[in-house]
């Protein structure tokens, strides 16, 4: 983690409570110049409520927060910046635009009066660059969704900040035009080079816009990294199932092992008779028909964890790209697999399980909470 | 790091400028309240043997005269509110949607009005009684009985007939806002709509409507003096300007807190429970049920009977008087009334809508539980009939009198004689304080439909606390704030017993000027400035009709 001599946005030691409710704990959050960072975690994690106090909008408690190297807010002490003086843009999960004032006169609100010109030439540029241009008269309320959304980011970058905070800026979009709109928003960021620092619940939209993301959970980081850290090492169950939907076994390690229905998995570094659970993704298994064996795909380590015996097939569905397929465990529950291509055994049929444990992760189950 | 963040204070600057707001707001909220708290201050002036005389004497009747007429009032605004409610929300019948808002007419007329008119319209030489005398064939007034208006009966029609739309609005709004599927429910378990549905469930709603009837009756002046039914309200009155006692018409007053405290209690019960109600989600309303022949007659009647009592006839008085040609003249005397009227609900307007948009945006944007909580309390005025904050406001104004003479004398040996004590500005610093809650109310209901990060999005991008509400909550809020100040103007052109009892010698209003014609049974002579007061009044009944067509 970088010092507070560093350029861009260093949040330290931050902590926040509303009344006697704890929301952050000891949360320290960087971002460089030019780098997209996610916030991500279930509501009410607190990652909104950091958003606030980087802006402002919440008096700072406890911690630090420094822009550019440069101190604006530290807990407990006097000549913390007012909102108005931080340099700082947010886009808000509402977009909040000014009713009474139109597209130009929204986003020209923000820009200092004595760089009204060099900035007019950039807001025309802008509402080009997000083809808003025939609505730079508009008010806001003709707009649509994406509309109004590409009118807030820009609004938020105009006065030219050197941070961005950006407080789920999908959410309230059709899920149709997300894609789009996601791929446009990340394209004009990174042209700008500011350092963003950005909130959202949907852990595919982190991994879509992020350089780096911060896991929150019940007001502290849980983990950070880069996407593909996250996905392929998670630090804990919650990260694991927050990148999607998991088969869950627990067991006890031996020998350095695990075992579960679907064969033995190593424990990697955890103790001797302590109580572990394996979280297996639906992509991670490959299947065959009966007298064949499962192979691995590309990208696979040689060894894949093969069951002990074969299972029931409940249902198959084609996915298009891939398949669905419902497998049965003797004890009578099921899991969801996912395999690429068409494959659709029978139901009732039995198939030959094995799994890519790079994508089994293995965790110790918290003995009390 | 353990520590609990929850006791760290907040930081510098913006915790600094917060409390800068907020001490100011704290201030003027103390300006609000001193008049109320100097009501006490003035009780506990030396009366002589005057108070324990009163106490024993006309105390009770006061106590008991007030309380027989609340309870009358009640039930006649009940009567017609509830009723005429239902009908309206309920069944389809020729004429609903133009009875529906002209049932909130009566508002208009001040209670003063209907007084003097009534009395006029059922006098022995009123057109009532004639016309009786004719068709009868009786020669003089020993030849039958007639009901006096002038009584308690008549007082409590007269104000019940004009204070009901309070209890009709809040019922229809009640009634519309209940969701279809409850009175299915109902229908389906043949229970009656009425009384197992839609009254249980408007019952909050109507309790806060009637809270605020009582309010006005137990305020009442123009009516219970016109009339001489001594109330609470009309015997501070008459203690204070017939036996010349501030401090025995201020321990009266003391007396009518625990009235005024009992219905607040009971209108701030009834809101909160309200507040339950309303939270479904929005809903179809069922469709109205359709009426005709003799059942939609009825129907017509009885929304037409409130109408007719509470407006139609007291207008018909006055337009009878115009059309006869009376008042027509438009003396100077007039002239400068319209003017003073006009002039000093205006500024009243202004004053009003500065300070509750102070007052509303700082505890919105910078209050904390507690601030929010003091700045509802500088809107308590509206509960106090004004004969007691007349009390009260010259009590304060003579106390900052005394202090500024004894400042004047002593420091610089200058005689002072106090200004204060009289003059319009008085009138206008009543008349704010006692209306102020509409203005607060019309900022807060604002406030609330505000698109929310207005203020925030203002400050990111770079605007100050003070710029911010310049350039971006006050354009938002302009029409909020236009409606709260007419509102305030009409109550001030309405009001009558403040500015009777603080006006500067001379000094009239419209309402003072009809009084004084009235009081000398010389109605007609007055009877265009009265209509003009009714006129205005009808204002805020389009714009409530508006917000509850909304």
């Amino acid at each position: 983690m970088r010092g507070d001599a560093s350029a861009g946005l260093s949040m330290s030691g931050i902590s926040h409570a509303f009344g006697e409710h704890r929301v952050l704990n000891d949360v320290s959050v960087d971002v460089a110049p030019g780098e997209l960072v996610c916030l991500l975690g279930p509501s009410g994690c607190g990652k909104t409520t950091l958003l606030r106090i980087a802006a402002g909008l919440e008096p700072l408690q406890q911690g630090r927060i420094a822009v550019d190297g440069i101190p604006i807010a530290e807990g407990g002490k006097p000549g913390a910046l007012p909102p108005e003086r931080r340099g700082i843009g947010l886009m808000f999960q509402d977009y909040a635009l000014f009713p009474h004032r139109n597209v130009r006169d929204n986003i020209a609100f923000g820009i200092d009066k004595s760089k009204g010109g060099r900035r007019s030439a950039w807001i025309d540029d802008a509402l080009a660059a997000m083809g808003l241009t025939r609505f730079a008269d508009a008010y806001p309320h003709t707009l649509s969704g994406g509309q109004q959304q590409r009118v807030a980011l820009i609004r938020a970058l105009a006065p030219g900040p050197n941070i961005l905070l950006l407080d789920e800026p999908f959410s309230g979009l059709d899920v149709t035009r997300r894609a789009q709109i996601r791929t446009d928003t990340l394209e004009f960021v990174k042209k700008t080079g500011v350092a963003t620092l950005m909130v959202t619940h949907d852990p595919e939209e982190a991994m879509f816009m992020a350089d780096r993301i911060f896991v929150m959970n019940e007001g502290v980081v849980v983990q950070d990294g880069s996407p593909v850290d996250l996905y392929f090492q998670p630090a804990s169950a919650f990260v694991a199932e927050l990148f999607g939907p998991v088969s869950r076994f627990t067991g006890t390690v031996r020998h350095d092992e695990i075992e579960t229905p679907l064969g033995t998995f190593s424990a990697g570094e955890l103790a001797g008779g302590s109580a572990a659970e394996v979280m297996i993704r639906p992509e991670a298994f490959r299947l065959a028909v009966e007298g064949s064996r499962p192979q691995p795909m590309p990208g696979d380590p040689e060894n894949l964890v093969i069951a002990p015996a074969p299972l029931e097939v409940v249902t198959a569905r084609p996915l298009g790209r891939s398949s669905f397929v419902q497998l049965k465990l003797n004890d009578g529950r099921t899991i969801d697999t996912r395999v690429p291509g068409t494959f659709l055994p029978g139901a009732g049929s039995k198939v030959l399980v094995g799994v890519n444990p790079r994508l089994a992760h293995v965790f110790t189950v918290p003995s009390a909470r | 790091m353990v520590t609990r963040a929850a006791t760290t204070p907040g930081t510098g600057k913006v915790h600094l400028r917060l409390t800068s707001w907020g001490v100011a707001s704290l201030g003027l909220t103390l300006v609000f309240l001193a008049p109320i708290l100097s009501v006490f201050i003035a009780a506990a002036g030396d009366t002589g043997d005057l108070w324990p005389h009163l106490f024993r004497t006309v105390l009770p009747r006061y106590i008991g005269n007030t309380l027989v007429l609340m309870a009358g009032v009640a039930c006649i605004s009940l009567l017609f509110g509830v009723s005429t409610a239902w009908l309206v929300t309920r069944y389809a019948f020729p004429g609903r949607r133009v009875l529906e808002w002209m049932l909130l007419l009566p508002a208009a007329v001040p209670t003063y009005l209907i007084a003097y008119t009534y009395t006029d319209f059922l006098e022995y030489a009123g057109p009532v009684q004639q016309i009786l005398r004719d068709v009868f064939g009786w020669q003089s007034a020993r030849d039958y009985w007639f009901p006096e208006i002038r009584s308690m009966g008549g007082a409590t029609l007269v104000l019940g007939a004009v204070l009901y739309p309070y209890v009709y609005m809040m019922a229809r709004a009640a009634f519309m806002l209940t969701p279809a599927s409850l009175f299915e429910v109902g229908m389906l378990a043949k229970r009656s709509e009425f009384w197992s549905v839609g009254l249980p469930l408007a019952r909050p709603a109507i309790v806060a409507g009637l809270a605020l009837v009582m309010m006005e009756t137990v305020s009442e002046f123009g009516v219970v003096e016109y009339f001489a039914i001594e109330t609470i309200t009309l015997g501070i009155f008459n203690v204070w300007l017939g036996m010349n006692s501030l401090p025995a018409a201020a321990k009266i007053a003391s007396v009518c807190f625990l009235f005024i405290i009992a219905l607040l209690a009971m209108e701030i019960l009834a809101r909160s429970r309200r507040r339950f109600i309303n939270t479904s989600r929005k809903s179809a309303s069922l469709p109205l049920q359709k009426l005709s022949g003799g059942k939609a007659l009825l129907c017509l009647a009885a929304c037409l009977a409130p109408i007719v009592i509470g407006f139609v006839i007291p207008v018909g008085v006055l337009l009878n008087f115009v059309l006869k040609g009376y008042s027509l003249e438009f003396s100077n005397a007039q002239l400068s009334a319209a003017w003073h009227s006009i002039s000093l609900a205006a500024s009243v307007a202004l004053l009003i809508v500065a300070s509750a948009s102070f007052l509303g945006f700082v505890a919105h944007y910078q209050g904390g539980k507690w601030l929010k909580r003091i700045t509802a309390v500088a809107s308590m005025g509206y509960a106090f009939p004004g004969t007691i904050l007349a009390i009260g406001v010259i009590t304060a104004a003579g106390t900052l009198d005394d202090g500024i003479a004894a400042i004047m004398d002593g420091v610089f040996g200058i005689t002072y004689h106090g200004w204060l004590t009289s003059g319009v500005g008085l009138v206008a610093v009543a008349c704010a304080i006692r209306f102020q809650a509409i203005g607060y109310g019309a900022v807060t209901t604002g406030l609330g439909r505000l698109p929310p990060n207005m203020m925030n999005a203002s400050r990111v991008l770079g605007r100050t606390f003070a710029g911010s509400l310049i350039e971006t909550i006050l354009p938002l809020m302009r029409l909020s704030l236009i409606t709260g100040g007419l509102l305030v103007f009409v109550d001030v052109m309405k009001e009558l017993p403040m500015t009777l009892l603080l006006r500067p010698f001379n000094y009239e209003t419209l309402a003072t000027y009809v009084y004084q014609f009235a009081k000398d049974e010389l109605l007609e002579q007055a009877a265009m400035p009265a209509l003009f007061i009714v006129i205005v009044g009808i204002v805020p009944v389009v714009l409530m009709n508006a917000t509850l067509r909304r």
